[in-house]
C-alpha cells in the first residue's frame, strides 16, 4: 500500500510580469478545481507554498497561477521559465459557494493579490450569469500599477456594469478612485436582504471592509471571505493553519463570516 | 480471556511475538525507561513508570518521507500503559485516511497495568477503561502473572505458550476508579478566550515556550515539512515533528507571525487539546498521562489548570480534599 507521489508536474507555457515582483504563469495539463481551491507548489530542497488558481476552472487544458514574490519559496519559483516544470500537488480546500448564490446580487470585494482566487469565480458568475441579480466588483491595490488583470476589469465592466477600483496612490493617467475599499463600499446601494458578499485580501482590510457593510445592514452570514494562513500539509493533518477551531486547508479557505469572526485571535 | 502464566511463561510470550513482529517495548537504557525496539529480553521493563518518549516516535518517526509510508508492515507495542492505549487509538484516528501511520489492523498492542502516580489522571477522560488492546498483562503475588486477551489475535498468540490455566470468565484488576460521566465544560470554558486572558496571561507569563510538553504528549502530533538534501544532489521532502511553541509555527508572507506571544501559543496547546481536537477526532487531546508535566521546566502542570478550569475535574482530581 505505497501511497502515490502526491505532487504532478505541469509545464510552464507562459510566464509575463503582470505587476512588481509578480509573475502570471500558463500551466499545461487539467488540474481540474473549483473557484476558491488552493495547490501547494514545490521548490525541490526549498520549500513549497500556496496559490490559487487564478484561471478560468472551465479551462480544462491550462490553468494559471500568479505568483508573487515575497519569500524563500516564492522568491525562487518566480526564477521558473518556460518549458520547465512545476511539482503541484492539490486542489484542496472548500472554495466560494455556490448554491446560496442563486437569485442573490454578488459583491465581488478584492484587496490587492485578493482579487486572484476570485477571478475564476468570476469566470462561473459569468457562466451562470442568468441565475443572478446583479454583480458588483469593487477591487484595490496600491498603485494603478499593482492592478492585476486590468484587462479583465474592462471586460467585466462591459459584462456586470459596475466595477470599482480603488488605488492608495494615483498616477497620471488613473482615472478610477484615490481612496481605501471601505470608501467605495460606503458609495454602494444594494438591497442588504438579497446579497452575498465574496472578500479575499489582506486580512487587515475585513475589519474595516465589514463594518461598512454592517452599516448597510448586510448580516454577518452573508458574507464570505477567503483566508491566508500557513500551510504544511495542506490536508488537514498538521494543525499549521487553524483559525480557533477550524482548519483553514480543510474547512477553508473561504469561511462564512459569522461563524469564522468568533474564533479569530484563539 | 484470563490466562494465568509465570515469568518464564511471560519471557516465552514476548519472545513469540518479537519472533512475529518487529517489536517496541519499554526498556531501560541510560538509567531511563524508553520505547525501543526489543533485541534483548533483559532491559525489558514491562511494567514500569510511564517511557520518556510515547509510541509516536515509533509510529510516525521525525523525517518519516512524505507519501512513503508502507502501509503493510506490522509491528507490536508491548507494555503500554492503558492511557497510552486510548491516546493510540486517538492518534489513529488522526491519521487513518492518511497513509502517514500504520493503521490499527497492523499493530499489535500489548498492554500492561500501571502503577498511577503522583502526575496522571486518566480517569478524568475514562483512558483508565481496561479496552483497546489485544493483550494485557497484569503482574499478580510472585513471579506470577495474568495474561488478558481481547481479541483472536491476541488468542492466538497465547495458544503458542503453554499456560498454567484459562479462564473464561473474568475481568482484570481495574485502573483507578471508573466514571461514566466525562461532560466537562471545559470545551466551552477554553473556547471563551477573551474572558479567561487574564488566565491564561498568568500562565504565559511563566511558560518558557520550550516546547518540551509538546514533545512528550502521545497526543500532540503538529508536524511539518523539511528537506532532507542528500550530498549527489537529491533531495527528499520527510515530515518533521513541530510544535505549536516554535517560532514560525503560525508564520505567513513578510514574517508576518499570526501567533507572537506566548500567551497566544500556550491558549493555543489547550484550545487543540480541548476544543479543536474534539471537534475533529470527538475525543480531547488529553488521556491524562502526566508527561507534560514532568516534562516541564517552568511547573507548569495540566492537572492544576484544568482543574482551576472546571470544577467537575477539580473534585475528581482532588476528590473534595479541598478546605473551602
Ligand atoms: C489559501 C492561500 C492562497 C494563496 N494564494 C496565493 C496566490 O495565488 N499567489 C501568491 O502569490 N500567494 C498566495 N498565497 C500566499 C503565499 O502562499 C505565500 O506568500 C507564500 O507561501 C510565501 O512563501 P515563501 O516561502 O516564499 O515565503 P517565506 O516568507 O519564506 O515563508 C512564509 C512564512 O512561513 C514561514 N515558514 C517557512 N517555512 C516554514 C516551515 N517549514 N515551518 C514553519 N514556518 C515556515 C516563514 O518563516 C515565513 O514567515 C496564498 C496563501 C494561502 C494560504
Ligand atoms: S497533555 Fe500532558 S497529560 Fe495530557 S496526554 Fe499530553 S502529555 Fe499526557
Ligand atoms: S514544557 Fe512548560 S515551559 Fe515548555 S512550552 Fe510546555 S508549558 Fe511552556
Ligand atoms: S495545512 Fe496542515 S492542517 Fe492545514
Amino acid at each position: 500500500m505505497k501511497s502515490k507521489d502526491p505532487f504532478e508536474k505541469f509545464k510552464i507555457v507562459k510566464k509575463k510580469e503582470v505587476a512588481p515582483d509578480t509573475f502570471l504563469f500558463t500551466l499545461e495539463g487539467n488540474l481540474n478545481f473549483e473557484p476558491g481551491q488552493f495547490v501547494q507548489v514545490m521548490v525541490p530542497k526549498i520549500g513549497e507554498a500556496t496559490f490559487a488558481p487564478c484561471s478560468s476552472p472551465y479551462n480544462k487544458k491550462k490553468f494559471e497561477l500568479c505568483i508573487r514574490a515575497v519569500g524563500n519559496t516564492t522568491n525562487q519559483l518566480v526564477e521558473y521559465l518556460p518549458g520547465e516544470e512545476m511539482l503541484v500537488r492539490g486542489p484542496y480546500g472548500k472554495g466560494w459557494p455556490e448554491g446560496a448564490l442563486i437569485g442573490q446580487n454578488i459583491v465581488i470585494i478584492a484587496g490587492g493579490m485578493g482579487i486572484v482566487p476570485l477571478r475564476p469565480m468570476i469566470e462561473k458568475l459569468i457562466k451562470y450569469q442568468k441565475e443572478y441579480k446583479n454583480i458588483y466588483i469593487l477591487a484595490g491595490c496600491k498603485t494603478p500599477e499593482h492592478l492585476l488583470f486590468s484587462k479583465d476589469f474592462k471586460q467585466w465592466k462591459k459584462k456586470f456594469g459596475y466595477v470599482k477600483i480603488a488605488v492608495e496612490k494615483g498616477a497620471s493617467g488613473w482615472d478610477g478612485e484615490v481612496c481605501m475599499i471601505p470608501k467605495i463600499i460606503e458609495k454602494l446601494k444594494i438591497d442588504a436582504n438579497k446579497t452575498k458578499i465574496l472578500m479575499c485580501g489582506p486580512e487587515v482590510m475585513f475589519g474595516y471592509c465589514n463594518e461598512k457593510l454592517s452599516e448597510k445592514k448586510i448580516a454577518d452570514k452573508n458574507i464570505y471571505i477567503s483566508f491566508e494562513r500557513r500551510m504544511e500539509c495542506g490536508i488537514g493533518l498538521c494543525q499549521h493553519c487553524n483559525i480557533g477551531k477550524y482548519l483553514v486547508c480543510k474547512d477553508g479557505p473561504v469561511f462564512r463570516w459569522d461563524i469564522i469572526k468568533p474564533e479569530l485571535n484563539k | 480471556m484470563k490466562y494465568d502464566i509465570n515469568k518464564h511463561q511471560l519471557g516465552k510470550l514476548v519472545g513469540t511475538i518479537t519472533g512475529k513482529y518487529q517489536t517496541f517495548a519499554p526498556q531501560e537504557i541510560g538509567g531511563k525507561v524508553v520505547l525501543a525496539e526489543v533485541k534483548t529480553l533483559s532491559n525489558l521493563r514491562l511494567f514500569s513508570r510511564p517511557t520518556v518518549l510515547p509510541f509516536k516516535k515509533i509510529l510516525f518517526p521525525d523525517r518519516v518521507e512524505f507519501g512513503k509510508a508502507d502501509g503493510t508492515k506490522s509491528i507490536a507495542l508491548v507494555g503500554l500503559h492503558v492511557c497510552d492505549v486510548h491516546a493510540l487509538h486517538i492518534f489513529l484516528r488522526q491519521f487513518v485516511d492518511s497513509k502517514l501511520v500504520l493503521r490499527r489492523d497492523n499493530i499489535l498492542i500489548v498492554a500492561s497495568e500501571c502503577e498511577p502516580d503522583i502526575n496522571c489522571f486518566c480517569e478524568v477522560f475514562g483512558a483508565n477503561r481496561l479496552d483497546g488492546f489485544d493483550i494485557y498483562l497484569q503482574k499478580e503475588e510472585g513471579d506470577k502473572y495474568s495474561a488478558y486477551t481481547n481479541s483472536q489475535t491476541g488468542e492466538d498468540i497465547l495458544d503458542e505458550i503453554d499456560i498454567i490455566s484459562a479462564e473464561e470468565q473474568s475481568n482484570p484488576r481495574p485502573i483507578k476508579h471508573d466514571d461514566d460521566d466525562f461532560e466537562y465544560s471545559l470545551e466551552d470554558t477554553i473556547s471563551r478566550r477573551a474572558d479567561f486572558e487574564d488566565f491564561w496571561q498568568r500562565i504565559a507569563n511563566n511558560c518558557f515556550g520550550c516546547g518540551a510538553c509538546t514533545a512528550v504528549c502521545p497526543l500532540c502530533f503538529c508536524f511539518r515539512q523539511e528537506y532532507k538534501n542528500n550530498i549527489d544532489g537529491s533531495s527528499k521532502i520527510c515530515l518533521k515533528w513541530d510544535s505549536c511553541f516554535a517560532k514560525g509555527f503560525s508564520e505567513i508572507q513578510n514574517r508576518n507571525d499570526l501567533r507572537p506571544e506566548n500567551v497566544d501559543r500556550i491558549y493555543n496547546w489547550y484550545h487543540h487539546k480541548f476544543v479543536r481536537g474534539k471537534r475533529e477526532l470527538g475525543r480531547f487531546l488529553c488521556v491524562g498521562c502526566g508527561r507534560c508535566i514532568v516534562a516541564c521546566p517552568a511547573n507548569l502542570n495540566i492537572k492544576n489548570i484544568l482543574s482551576a478550569l472546571d470544577e467537575k475535574i477539580e473534585r475528581r482530581i482532588n476528590g473534595g480534599n479541598k478546605n473551602s
